[in-house]
């Protein structure tokens, strides 16, 4: 009986520390979201809990003032295309790597995961001058080519772990039926794998939805993304606080639905497709 | 027979190759050749602000790199930035996953929430932090005054403005370490812990002996992963403090960005990327090889 009381306190006890570290966590984004919903001049209050009224001002404001909704498409247009070559590439090289295990393969694909290692500040120099030289600097297509360099590695592994849950027997059998390879590659072996491709096409999104450094110096008028976009709410003059919390809201609360939607992949995904949670 | 289905082995295997390349192309263009070209640029006195003046000046960029207290101050910051945001994360990760351990299905539910900080866009959780932090407006600020203290400038104090980014670096990726370590605790058998605990092992000796020695994958895994994260984290000291005040959060990232593209010093901002580079690479290969014993 005095077991069970003294496991139960102690389960209130650790019950309470994590209440107040998850207060922590949740709080600054909570706080972060109801300001975005407050008039401008009520964030410049010192007493910021008293008098709060619910606007819309700074929603309206962001879609119309702020050309918004081309820094929006703009990164919409990046993201999706080169998630999507990414995982056409990707995926011929991750069933590749998947299928023919030898010494080469095996250096090159942790070549290629090394160069995920690499950081882009240490390689964007000459990636500017690159770009600027073939001129490619602020355009669709040099972003769209510099972001699939960001998720190629990834991609390859994560694709490489779904791959390898499938049984060779399937490509074995098609081959049998007289079916060419690219057709096992396209018609049997990609179908079957869409959930994984679909999972590793989100962590592609959210990665580079939120990409700063090469957009920053690589943009400018023409395809400027949001983070470039919202980070420019730093002003000399100061930083407008709710305009900026709301266009940061609306491109945050994507990527948490996005989360939690391949929560399944999650621990996968976060860790190139090596552990498999 | 046997060297029939060798030879039908290699032609295979070139079709493989084949599907390979088109990956290997976009890398190779787009990591080899900057690697070799930074060198050299490297070797030169480029500056975007007077572009037809590029002369060959060989390892003066690099003997320079050896004089320069910025160089010493940003390699410095990086040193300090990687050791105490991974030695935090690392402590405060594996303690709150024993937590979510020991409240069983309460954790995993707790689990979701805790994982919040790691879905943000970094430079939102560096303008989030930066607005709660305010020294007029911010969150924080107010309930230091509620406590009876004096407000007080996290960001814009030379001694405290590097850890509160620690601090924000901790407060979002944290919650990695807490979900791979705490699902490795979750793959533990049973069974080691009814032994040890027939055989008396005390609470402690638990931990040190059956849970820390089966998270060892799990931890090899966040150390290369944050570690190579952290050496390059570049977008929260943007939006917090633009490497600020004076060059105290200034690590080697900003560093050579603000040579670079404002003081448009390409050359010098070059070579010290290719010291970070290096050592990078070191780091990288170290860790990487530890990763193949793992994997393969």
């Amino acid at each position: 009986m005095r077991g069970v009381k003294s496991e139960t306190v102690r389960t209130l006890i650790l019950g309470l520390v994590t209440v107040l570290l998850m207060l922590v966590v949740v709080v600054p984004v909570l706080w972060f979201i109801l300001v975005s919903f407050q008039a401008p001049t009520r964030s410049l209050s010192q007493a910021p809990l008293e008098n709060l009224r619910f606007t819309l001002v700074n929603y309206v404001n962001v879609f119309s003032r702020l050309r918004y909704l081309r820094y929006f498409a703009n990164s919409l247009i990046i993201t999706v295309v080169a998630t999507l070559v990414t995982l056409i590439i990707g995926s011929l090289a991750s069933y590749s790597f998947s299928r023919m295990r030898n010494k080469v393969t095996e250096n090159l694909s942790f070549w290629i995961l090394s160069t995920r290692m690499l950081p882009p500040i240490a390689v964007i120099i000459p990636i500017y001058l690159l770009m600027s030289s073939l001129g490619l600097l602020d355009t669709f297509l040099g972003m769209v080519i510099i972001y699939m360099t960001i998720s190629i590695p990834y991609s390859v592994w994560m694709l490489k772990s779904f791959f390898d849950e499938l049984p060779r027997e399937l490509d074995e059998a098609a081959r049998v039926d007289g079916c060419s390879k690219l057709r096992i590659i396209g018609r049997i072996v990609v179908p079957i794998a869409v959930p994984g491709i679909v999972s590793t096409g989100i962590f592609n999104f959210i990665t580079l939805w939120s990409e700063f450094l090469f957009a920053l110096i690589l943009t400018s008028v023409g395809t400027k993304t949001l983070p470039v976009a919202i980070a420019a709410f730093i002003t000399d003059k100061g930083i407008e606080w709710t305009n900026m919390a709301a266009s940061g809201s609306v491109m945050i609360v994507p990527l948490a639905v996005m989360f939690y939607l391949i929560q399944r992949f999650l621990i996968r995904g976060l860790t190139f497709g090596v552990l498999k949670g | 027979m046997k060297r029939l289905s060798l030879r039908r082995i290699s032609r295979k295997n070139l079709y493989f190759y084949y599907l390979i390349l088109p990956t290997m192309v976009v890398l190779v263009l787009m990591n080899i050749y900057p690697l070799v070209f930074s060198l050299s640029v490297s070797l030169t006195n480029f500056n975007l602000a007077a572009p037809f003046k590029k002369a060959y000046i060989g390892f003066l960029n690099y003997a320079r790199l050896f004089k320069d207290p910025f160089f010493y101050n940003a390699s410095l910051n990086t040193v300090k930035f990687v050791f105490l945001s991974i030695g935090i994360e690392f402590v405060l990760g594996f303690l709150i996953s024993l937590l979510l351990y020991y409240l069983r299905g309460l954790g995993r539910i707790f689990l979701t929430i805790f994982l919040l900080p790691m879905m943000l866009t970094p430079i939102i959780v560096g303008l989030m932090w930066r607005f709660m932090m305010n020294f007029d407006v911010g969150l924080v600020q107010y309930f230091i005054t509620l406590t009876g203290l004096q407000r007080f400038p996290f960001l814009a104090n030379r001694s405290t403005a590097l850890l509160t980014v620690i601090f924000v670096d901790v407060w979002q990726w944290t919650p990695f370490v807490i979900l791979l370590v705490y699902s490795s605790m979750q793959g533990i058998p049973l069974e080691p812990f009814e032994a040890a605990r027939i055989d008396g092992a005390s609470e402690l000796q638990v931990i040190r002996y059956i849970i820390l020695p089966s998270l060892q994958n799990a931890a090899i895994l966040c150390l290369l992963i944050r570690g190579m994260d952290a050496i390059r984290e570049y977008d929260k000291i943007f939006t917090m403090t633009a490497g600020g005040p004076g060059n105290a959060t200034e690590t080697l990232s900003f560093y050579i960005y603000r040579t670079g593209f404002k003081l448009f010093n390409i050359g010098y901002a070059a070579a010290i990327s290719y010291i970070m580079l290096i050592v990078v690479t070191v780091l990288a290969q170290l860790l990487i090889n530890r990763l193949r014993k793992v994997v393969t």
